[in-house]
């Protein structure tokens, strides 16, 4: 061993995963609850938040990366669906840019601006099984995408 | 002594010139990165590079395209061109 300091990242998905969940607006309507994989037993409407890039290092401020993460919204009827995707777009923009956020979990971090992409509705093209107001059923679902990218930093 | 500075009448043609190789390796390296992450070998080989004489893009006219990169309901996504744009420079959802 060298001794050098090991600096190893935040894993940034739990912790944007965590902040979404615990609003109170969005606990409100996702009954099946955020995932961050795809669950083998699905309960509708539910969301999926997914990391797509490794943190690119922001070469402004030391610290600071910048992630890139989708939102999947499925289930509900296609009302509902964009809602739910709406209010999560809104809870980002408004809420999570531009703050620290004391994490329960996952300690404290620093949001930078949001960069959201655009809102994509459609239906899927495959039948999933999962429960939805109480009933089990098969069915195509209504499914709301969007993208965006964050800078992220440890908070103190 | 002075000297003056007259800038070139066709600047910007000038400039999208200079910048079209750089671009165009750019565009390869997002391309190759796509297609080995792409999932589904068909939109791993539709992968192409277009350079219109304006702007140099990446794109795919394979049909299940978005279902490799963005998933589904049964399948996470793979985001091969997402992830490959952004390991190439600061990439922007639109």
């Amino acid at each position: 061993m060298s001794g050098e300091d090991l600096l190893i990242d935040a894993d940034w998905l739990a912790c944007v995963s965590e902040w979404i969940r615990t609003q109170p607006e969005h606990e409100a309507l996702v009954a099946g609850g955020l995932h961050t994989a795809l669950p083998g037993d699905k309960t509708f409407p539910m969301q999926l938040l997914s990391q797509l890039s490794d943190p690119q290092i922001d070469n402004d401020v030391p610290g600071r990366v910048r992630v890139l993460f989708q939102v999947d919204t499925w289930g509900g009827n296609q009302a509902l669906c964009g809602q739910i995707a709406a209010t999560t777009k809104a809870l980002l923009r408004d809420r999570f840019a531009g703050h620290q956020h004391d994490l329960a979990v996952n300690g404290s971090i620093v949001a930078g601006r949001v960069l959201l992409g655009g809102t994509h509705r459609s239906f899927d093209t495959e039948a999933t099984v999962g429960v939805e107001n109480g009933k089990q059923e098969s069915r195509i679902r209504p499914r709301a995408r969007f993208d965006f990218t964050v800078p992220l930093m440890a908070g103190r | 002594m002075a000297s003056g500075f007259v800038p070139s009448a066709v600047f910007e043609a000038e400039l999208v010139a200079e910048l079209h190789p750089v671009l165009e390796e750019l565009g390869g390296q997002i391309a190759e990165g796509t297609a080995a992450r792409a999932k589904d070998p068909d939109y791993a080989d539709s992968v192409e590079v277009v350079d219109d004489g304006d702007g140099v893009y990446v794109r795919t006219l394979y049909s299940f395209a978005h279902l490799d990169e963005w998933g589904s309901s049964n399948n996470p996504p793979t985001a091969a061109m997402r992830t490959s744009a952004a390991e190439a420079g600061r990439f922007v959802p639109s």
